[in-house]
């Protein structure tokens, strides 16, 4: 009974729900998801500044908190934007076992975009860094994470995105 | 027949029935006879580049508040119907929701030519939509009907200048700009000047009318903002990096949030071969405005840096916003052929494109330029060589042409007009474009390297 009413349902949602839909997807559809991300891997310290742009970054943060953060004042609504950079901005030391702890350093904001300054503290031994960026990528399939990180001498550039959001840095120095 | 079976299928009929009713009534609504027929003219979308909406933001919704009354309280005076278009032609100029606004406006000036198909405001205004979607030859149709009922009218002259020069008029083009310029000497109108100029390699001049264009201008207003990026791009042009970014820079501090500033310096950064830099300031212009000439930018910058997995990811975004302007009625052949192009992807449908651009404008010098450079990445430079001498008849100054047809003469085993051609485009800028300085550079030292033998 329950599945038949569900499949009714879904029924009438489909007649008029879908005319809003599809004007909503078509407007979402051609806007640019895009972040950046600079950082440089010195002795111990693995440090730089990303930014996302405001609205797409405070709807991921609204819908992972569960909070209307329009409601929130400024210091509670940056105390969850740190918290969800932390949970989606992840990196590790060497191999999975190893999680580092992301630091902010800073948080400002423009008219379009929250950038962070941040910084982890490597391990003295490390060989390689673990970079995992899944920001905004729940509610932006097409979210693309671009990352250039400077380490020993060498450039490495990634796009992380739904497909490919981890990649690796290694050096032998 | 059991009852939670009778019960179901009563039900069904019931919600039926329901929601067939509403759908039709809902249809109804959504379809009214011609005569009553108005147009949506929703609110505006708040700016993503302002936390705090602009002064500039607050009169464009009130303007639009104010004209949606007003058409609706009296339809059939169609002046309201030209003033409530141009707020959301300009609304999308600013914000790039072109997608979201042009067919608001286009719907609109429809309504207003339903009601009298000779309104020359109304005319003029649907040829300038149809610039904006390339459909070069309609806007002309178009403007030389409404000149034919009002011929004093500057704004009619721009569109018509414009029209011919796509479609490769220039004689025609000169002509109309003059008379825009005799009718109305303005901001529009000297950025028409400046732009016939250039085409026609007077650069100097090209410089000296776009400086006027700004001049004319309101200080922080996006028409004035706009001349002067342009006039920071022919600065560019000429290699003249520092005096260009000095523009660029002067832009933002007029108008914070212009992201075709912030693109012009990242080019420049790109330039000097500072591609973190360059990547920044092109993912902070997509921020602010998510116009997909930015993405076109960064997959650049990405394919010079050497990056060719990010720049292939990022080229699909571009591909996939071509594909969303082709579904909302814009021609964007030559521009996708160009991209393709420069990027080494999909050559044959960048052939097939680029020649059908070609057969529409056969006179215009970008789709002369783009086709035989895509013969050339066809592996056809013989036939290449007609039609780039052909875009090359006005003599403009553009580095990228001549790099071009020293590309298709080195191809042709023509030592001497390649190294000419070649020599040209890195006198005239010797930064050229990200992509092609150091391909310019490499190949004409090769040759001057055979020549020497």
């Amino acid at each position: 009974m329950k599945k038949f009413l569900v499949s009714l349902f879904l029924v009438f949602l489909f007649l008029f729900g879908s005319r809003n839909v599809v004007s909503a997807m078509a407007s979402e559809f051609h806007a640019i998801h895009i972040s950046y991300t600079q950082a440089e891997w010195t002795g111990n310290t693995l440090a730089g500044k990303v930014s996302y742009y405001k609205d797409d970054y405070l709807k991921a943060v609204g819908e992972w908190a569960k909070k209307d953060l329009a409601a929130l004042s400024s210091k509670e609504r940056s105390w969850w934007c740190e918290q969800y950079l932390k949970a989606y901005f992840r990196a590790w030391s060497g191999d999975f076992q190893h999680p580092l702890d992301l630091h902010i350093d800073q948080l400002q904001e423009d008219e379009a975009s929250y950038i962070f300054n941040f910084s982890y503290a490597v391990p003295a031994a490390s060989r390689s860094i673990i970079l995992d960026n899944r920001v905004i990528q729940q509610q932006f399939s097409d979210q693309t994470n671009l990352i250039l990180v400077k380490a020993f001498g060498e450039t490495y550039n990634h796009s992380s995105t739904t497909g490919s959001p981890t990649f690796t840095i290694s050096h032998n120095n | 027949m059991s009852r939670s079976i009778a019960f179901r299928v009563l039900a069904t009929r019931v919600l039926c029935t329901l929601f067939l009713s509403m759908f039709l009534l809902q249809s109804c609504k959504n379809t009214p006879s011609q005569e009553s027929a108005l147009p949506a003219m929703p609110d505006l979308m708040a700016r993503a580049s302002e936390a705090t909406p602009s002064i500039e933001f607050k009169k464009a919704q009130a303007y639009v508040q104010q004209y949606r009354a007003k058409i609706n309280e009296h339809p059939d005076q169609l002046e309201n119907y030209v003033v409530l278009a141009e707020v959301y032609l300009q609304e999308s100029r600013v914000t790039a929701k072109h997608h979201e606004y042009v067919p608001i406006a286009e719907h609109i000036i429809d309504a207003a030519l339903q009601r009298n198909p000779k309104y020359f405001e109304a005319m003029s205004v649907k040829a300038g939509i149809d610039m904006t979607k390339h459909q070069f030859g309609a806007a002309k149709n178009l403007i030389e009907q409404a000149i034919a009922i009002n011929p004093y009218n500057s704004g009619a002259y721009g569109v018509l200048c414009d029209a011919n020069t796509e479609l490769g008029l220039y004689d025609q083009a000169v002509v109309a700009s003059d008379k825009m310029m005799n009718a109305r000497p303005d901001l529009r109108s000297y950025a028409r000047v400046s732009y016939q100029r250039e085409l026609h390699g007077d650069r100097d001049g090209a410089v000296g009318a776009m400086k006027m264009a700004a001049d004319a201008g309101t200080f922080g207003m996006e028409n004035r903002e706009w001349a002067l990026y342009n006039l920071a791009n022919l600065f560019y042009n000429m290699g003249k990096l520092d005096t260009a970014a000095y523009l660029y820079n002067g832009i933002l501090e007029e108008r914070p949030s212009y992201a075709f500033a912030m693109s012009g310096l990242a080019m420049v950064k790109a330039a000097k071969k500072d591609y973190p830099a360059a990547i920044e300031l092109l993912v902070k212009a997509s921020q602010t405005c998510p116009e997909h000439i930015f993405l076109e930018q960064l997959s650049d910058v990405y394919l010079a840096m050497g990056d060719k997995e990010t720049s292939k990811q990022l080229e699909d975004k571009v591909f996939a916003a071509y594909d969303q302007h082709e579904k909302d009625g814009w021609n964007v052949d030559r521009e996708y052929a160009a991209f393709a192009l420069n990027h080494n992807r999909n050559i044959p449908e960048a052939l097939t494109r680029a020649k059908r651009e070609l057969d529409r404008r056969p006179e215009n010098i970008d789709a002369l330029e783009t086709y035989s450079f895509a013969l050339y990445k066809s592996g056809k430079a013989s036939d290449a060589v007609p039609y780039i001498e052909k875009a090359m008849r006005l003599k403009t100054n553009n580095p990228t042409l001549h790099y071009h047809a020293g590309l298709i003469y080195a191809a042709m085993q023509n030592t001497a007009k390649a190294k000419e051609q070649l020599g040209l485009a890195l006198a005239e800028n010797s930064y050229l474009t990200v992509l092609t300085a150091d391909s310019a550079r490499t190949m004409l030292n090769q040759l001057n390297g055979v020549a020497s033998k």
